[in-house]
């Protein structure tokens, strides 16, 4: 899309994410337990069609995931993400309809075009206004539609509620180079014991931590393990460093 | 609604809609994968087979045979109706034709009757 896209900060985006959801919990259904109903958020609430749809052949790109016509209120998702589809990822399509929301919340007016044309709507024909691409994954206007599916996804209050039900609290986990610092369990990567003194293993061994806190938590919000450790860092309760602590004796990492 | 103005999917589509049910929720009620029901309602594949338009209609409180009709098919029952008894059943269609929808309603209602009694 060749519109020039202007700045917005995370927390102005995570904000009106939770305003649409607080939105739809009063209007709509009062639920605050995982997962983000974002398909019903789309169809329902927001009043948008959502289909399913050979984007790639329609469009002609090989990378593309969803798009959305701003005028005929209608978001298609390519088929091969469809969560019928063999392989396909329930996370990777939850996301990808709440970035599309996203888009709706925050680059409508970006994309609204002249009311005359609003009557020639039908998706074979018209281009979308909004393409996504995973090429394109690194301009702003995708940033900031990845950044509303996150805080859309999972919601930050929703997030430290279900990590408070599972830790007992909201105190965050760290690692360090002797290994995780709130557990005593062994590590292991593809089955096999992880040497921790080995510092080659560090990097590895942080991943696979953070991926089975994360497993567990994105099995609950209906998004994929990556997007979940992302947004568990992200919200501050899962961090790659021991936090500075002005008052402790040991030297941080 | 009428449903004789819209074309079969634009119909389903907001048939479903106004019944507040979403894409894959439907396609799961009437056994249908969400990507094919999604092509059938944007007009990008034809209507279903006759049991499926049938399941959609029930999902969505329409009459079948209104749905069938807008599908384009002739319910099965129907074809073999005038199959078993062609040159009559196919004059009282024609005939028929030229009838207003009240007058066609009163001679159902007729017909009824008539097959009440003669069951006594």
């Amino acid at each position: 899309m060749n519109v020039r896209v202007p700045y917005l900060s995370e927390e102005a985006i995570e904000a009106d994410a939770e305003s649409l959801l607080a939105e739809y919990q009063l209007a709509w259904h009062p639920t605050s337990i995982p997962p983000v109903p974002v398909e019903d958020i789309l169809e329902n609430f927001l009043g948008l069609s959502l289909g399913f749809g050979d984007l790639r052949e329609m469009l002609g790109f090989d990378d593309v995931l969803g798009a959305t016509w701003v005028e005929g209120r209608s978001v298609v998702i390519d088929q091969s993400l469809s969560p019928e589809h063999p392989g396909t990822v329930e996370g990777r399509y939850s996301f990808t309809i709440t970035h599309e929301i996203g888009h709706w919340r925050l680059h409508l007016p970006l994309c609204w075009k002249d009311p005359a044309q609003m009557g020639l709507f039908e998706e074979q024909r018209c281009q979308p206004s909004i393409v996504c691409r995973s090429s394109l994954a690194k301009e702003r206007i995708e940033l900031q539609a990845d950044k509303y599916a996150a805080s859309l996804l999972m919601p930050r209050k929703m997030v430290l509620e279900a990590w408070r039900g599972e830790f007992g609290n909201l105190n965050s986990h760290y690692f360090s180079w002797d290994g995780p610092c709130f557990s005593n369990r062994p590590v292991f990567i593809d089955n096999q014991p992880v040497d921790l003194e080995n510092p080659t293993h560090r990097d590895i061994v942080i991943v696979e931590e953070f991926r089975e806190i994360a497993r567990r938590f994105a099995l609950r919000f209906g998004v994929s393990v990556q997007a979940m450790q992302i947004r568990l860092e992200n919200v501050g309760l899962l961090l790659r460093e021991r936090p500075l602590d002005l008052f402790s004796s040991r030297t941080p990492f | 609604m009428a449903l004789k103005d819209k074309k079969f999917g634009d119909t389903v589509r907001d048939l479903r809609k106004a019944k507040g049910m979403g894409l894959r929720e439907f396609a799961k009620k009437v056994d249908m994968s969400p990507t094919y029901l999604s092509k059938v309602e944007r007009n990008e594949f034809r209507p279903p087979a006759e049991e499926k338009v049938v399941a959609i209609a029930e999902a969505l409180d329409q009459d079948p045979d209104e749905l069938l009709g807008l599908a384009g098919r002739v319910p099965s029952d129907l074809a073999e109706i005038v199959r078993s008894r062609p040159r009559e059943m196919a004059a009282f269609l024609r005939t028929a034709k030229s009838l207003t929808t009240q007058e066609i309603e009163k001679l159902t209602q007729q017909a009824g009757r008539r097959k009440k009694r003669s069951k006594r």
